[in-house]
């Protein structure tokens, strides 16, 4: 008889699925509206303590210099995003940001590093026009995340369910999200949430590559979730890759980042041969190009021979001398010294690190998917980014875009119904995800994940081409088949390959609208490179957006709309239209 | 490469601890050990993990006795070719190397960790805190607490007294007592001078040598004690900032 877990069923106004950056947001905005909104947060790890943006390192990009202006903020998310920017998204980005600032300093206590004179110090980014970024230290993520999550200890109307994920959300007969299934994996039971709302936040999905950056239990749930009962995504093809990824042989520790700030500040690349590569790819630029241009120079100088023994390439911020680098860089310094490198003094060998999704749940100005009751904000969502994220804007999107979903939820469920019965659905959805813990025999998921993490890495990852990619796609939907046949057997609380055959499912969906995406975009912008297209083109100025419909994929092409700026090459040949 | 012997404590039984040979490279960590049993070993191994480069602060394990983060230590610095891990102490354990915080939380929650801000001050201006002043120079070192419970775990009086606030929450304190954006100065203190606060500090350092960040937890107790006895003194140092 197999092991009949319990159902514990619970009943909130809002649900927000992951307490990062966004998820906490949005409790803050929410509850800020209306102090009794009774809110439950599922996070999958430690409150405060897992998810990405704990993990930011560099900072948070706003505008708060009389010398700096929306507008160019604006204009370098929108060139660092090549046009393909959701222009609307990328102005309350812009707009948004210093106010949200102010917030986590004053209401939440966060205290970002300061000039000798006492005023906030912004430092320098790669692809900006202005020293924007507010940061903390070189770990930034802390200090914001470890003030959210003290201001949502003390909060009565607030509910936090820890080391618990969600599997799938609910609907009532009209297709509307009225809740989720959860997995509450301290105790080894399921939990059913009704909800009039619920947000989607629990980050995306750069760990279906064999080289990524993001904290370990990251698993595009969300994405994975909302294709489940039918979202509509955006620029799924769109996958940054942060060009200087520590390598640590074998180490779980490969992947993690050295911050961009290092480069920023003047630290250099060099391949094998001692070269500064970077002079052939950009030469204005150098080492402070965007990310997708420094890390595709670095991907290619590693294809074309010039990495070192172990497919890296090297950064040199020695230059720098060591009173700079332990001043501002303390935590790249500590960081480098705890796997027996040393930063000060020598070249340290990095890669191209799988980061962050700029696509994502397509979503309106308020959070808002196409699927009623359902909302998405955070690397969940997409259309902000465009073709690549400018460093410090990861986070800012996070908490503007949380608290937007916050705000918008807040006002949502003033007129929602209350949800009907789920418990049939909850009981049905619960029997599907119990089926690995009590299979005898079956796939290893571990080796299915690292199997989907080879395959995107190979086939569909810095630098792409069509041939590869359609050799991709049977690849992953093997992964994907074989995966709902993985063994989870064990105890019910803290299952290891129960949990990595859940994060599997949903990665092999975001892989697979993550490759047939990329195969449809023929042209190279922004992350997206295809070695048989390897120019820009003017056509391509369209989101590519998909969503299932009766168990197939509904494709489509959206020219972007230049609301505020006009991409150069438009304007130019509008110009030579009217000559 | 070398072999190592990686002892594990198991929940389950009492007691008992399972013994794991590994291969692992010179710049490999203690949790590549672990997940490496995990997944080529013993898949009902358990323990936590998110971030794996020491900012998440969930892999603090005693590591050969010490309380340490699992991700931030090599195998190799442990010069030990059997290397014994075990779950935090003064926390109760959930399953193998998971423990619960709660207890370490829950005092936490006893010096409101939230901002409480004083509603005098403009909430549209940034506070202008010179890293010189008072505040400045406490928030430099100090606000890097990554709640991993290490300190709770080496502390020798919260292995005998399990109401006491504990290192972690009093330098929490300090730091919203310091910060002149805060309101909730008196019952901070009132915490502070309960009999389980900070008088209960026997100024061992077991905190400081346990913490993963380099924090002076000691030091900031210390503060707190004198601030409780020359109030005059904490109050001058405290409104050394304005709002202009």
């Amino acid at each position: 008889m197999p092991p009949l877990l319990p159902l514990v069923e619970l009943e909130a106004d809002i649900l927000i699925l992951g307490a990062g950056g966004a998820g906490l947001l949005a409790a803050l905005h929410a509850t800020t509206i209306n102090p009794r909104t009774k809110i439950l947060i599922a996070v999958k790890g430690l409150l405060g303590q897992s998810g990405c943006t704990r993990m930011v390192q560099g900072g948070y990009n706003c505008v708060l210099n009389p010398n700096d202006s929306f507008e160019k903020h604006f204009e370098d998310t929108i060139k660092g995003g090549q046009f393909v920017n959701n222009q609307d998204l990328a102005w309350a980005l812009v707009n948004d940001s210093p106010d949200r600032i102010l917030e986590l300093e004053n209401k939440c206590g966060c205290l970002f590093d300061r000039n000798p004179d006492g005023t906030i110090h912004q430092k320098p980014f790669a692809g900006q026009s202005f020293d924007r970024t507010v940061h903390k230290g070189d770990l930034t993520g802390i200090e914001i995340m470890a003030n959210l999550r003290d201001w949502t200890l003390e909060q009565e109307n607030i509910t936090v369910l820890q080391e618990t994920r969600g599997l799938d959300l609910l609907t009532d007969t009209n297709g509307k999200v009225v809740g989720a299934l959860l997995l509450n994996n301290r105790k080894g039971e399921f939990v059913s949430v009704k909800a009039k709302a619920t947000l989607v936040a629990t980050g995306g999905g750069a760990t279906m590559y064999q080289i990524s950056s993001p904290s370990l239990e990251k698993a595009g749930d969300g994405m994975g979730m909302a294709f489940r009962v039918g979202a509509e995504f955006i620029d799924m093809e769109m996958m940054q890759f942060h060009p200087t990824g520590l390598l640590v042989g074998k180490s779980i520790a490969t992947g993690g980042l050295l911050e961009e700030g290092l480069r920023g500040a003047g630290a250099r690349l060099f391949n094998k041969d001692g070269e500064r590569y970077m002079e052939r790819y950009s030469p204005d630029k150098m080492e402070r190009a965007t990310r997708d241009v420094v890390s595709r120079s670095s991907y290619m100088e590693i294809m074309a021979g010039r990495g070192t023994p172990s497919g890296g390439v090297l950064i040199d911020a020695t230059h720098m001398g060591e009173k700079f680098l332990l001043d501002n860089f303390r935590g790249m310094v500590d960081r480098c010294r705890e796997y027996g490198f040393d930063l000060l003094h020598s070249r340290v060998e990095v890669s191209p690190s799988a980061h962050y999704h700029m696509g994502g749940i397509r979503i309106d100005l308020n959070c808002k998917s196409n699927i009623d009751g359902l909302f998405a904000a955070g690397e969940d969502s997409g259309g902000v980014h465009g073709g690549n994220r400018l460093g410090g804007n990861g986070v800012a999107d996070s908490i503007v875009f949380g608290a937007r979903a916050g705000d918008a939820m807040a006002e949502y469920i003033r007129t929602a119904k209350a949800p009907g019965d789920v418990s049939t659905q909850a009981r049905q959805l619960m029997e599907k995800w119990l089926a690995p813990l009590n299979r005898e025999g079956g796939e290893n998921p571990f080796k299915l994940r690292d199997q989907l993490e080879r395959v995107m890495w190979r086939k569909a990852g810095v630098v792409r081409n069509g041939k590869d990619m359609a050799e991709a796609i049977p690849e992953i939907i093997e992964i994907r088949e074989k995966i709902e046949q993985a063994n989870g057997a064990g105890a019910p609380i803290y299952n290891a390959p129960w949990n990595e055959m859940i994060n599997t499912v949903n990665l092999g969906v975001c892989a697979e609208l993550l490759t047939r995406s990329a195969i449809l975009r023929e042209e190279s912008r922004g992350a997206h490179y295809r070695q048989d297209f390897p120019e820009k083109n003017v056509k391509w100025l369209k989101n590519i957006t998909v969503k299932p419909v009766n168990g197939d994929l509904k494709w489509d092409t959206v020219p972007v709309k230049f609301t505020r700026l006009k991409p150069p090459e438009l304007i130019e040949q509008e110009k030579s239209l009217v000559h | 490469m070398a072999t190592y012997q990686i002892r594990v404590a198991r929940s389950g039984s009492d007691g008992a601890t399972d013994s794991f040979t590994v291969e692992l490279d010179h710049r490999m960590t203690v949790l590549d050990a672990l997940f490496l049993i995990q997944r080529e070993q013993d898949p009902t191994l358990s323990f936590r993990c998110s971030c794996r480069v020491g900012m998440c602060g969930t892999c603090a394990m005693r590591i050969n006795w010490q309380p340490r983060l699992a991700c931030q230590t090599r195998v190799l610095t442990l010069k030990a070719d059997t290397i014994v891990v075990e779950p935090l102490a003064h926390l109760p354990v959930m399953k193998d190397l998971v423990v619960a915080m709660d207890p370490f939380f829950e005092q936490w929650k006893r010096v409101k960790p939230a901002l409480h801000p004083d509603p005098k001050r403009d909430p549209k201006k940034l506070a202008v805190v010179p890293p010189t002043s008072e505040f400045g120079k406490q928030a430099q070192g100090k606000r890097d607490c990554i709640t991993c419970g290490a300190c709770y775990a080496a502390c020798g009086i919260v292995g005998s007294n399990e109401e006491y606030l504990g290192p972690a929450a009093i330098n929490k304190a300090m730091l919203r007592l310091m910060d002149p954006r805060d309101n909730a100065v008196d019952e901070r203190l009132e915490e502070l001078n309960d009999e389980n606060g900070v008088w209960r500090c026997h100024t061992q350092f077991n905190c400081v040598a346990a913490c993963p960040k380099g924090i002076n937890l000691t030091d900031s107790i210390m503060k707190m004690k004198r601030s409780l006895l020359f109030p005059k003194k904490f109050h001058d140092k405290r409104n050394f900032v304005d709002n202009p």
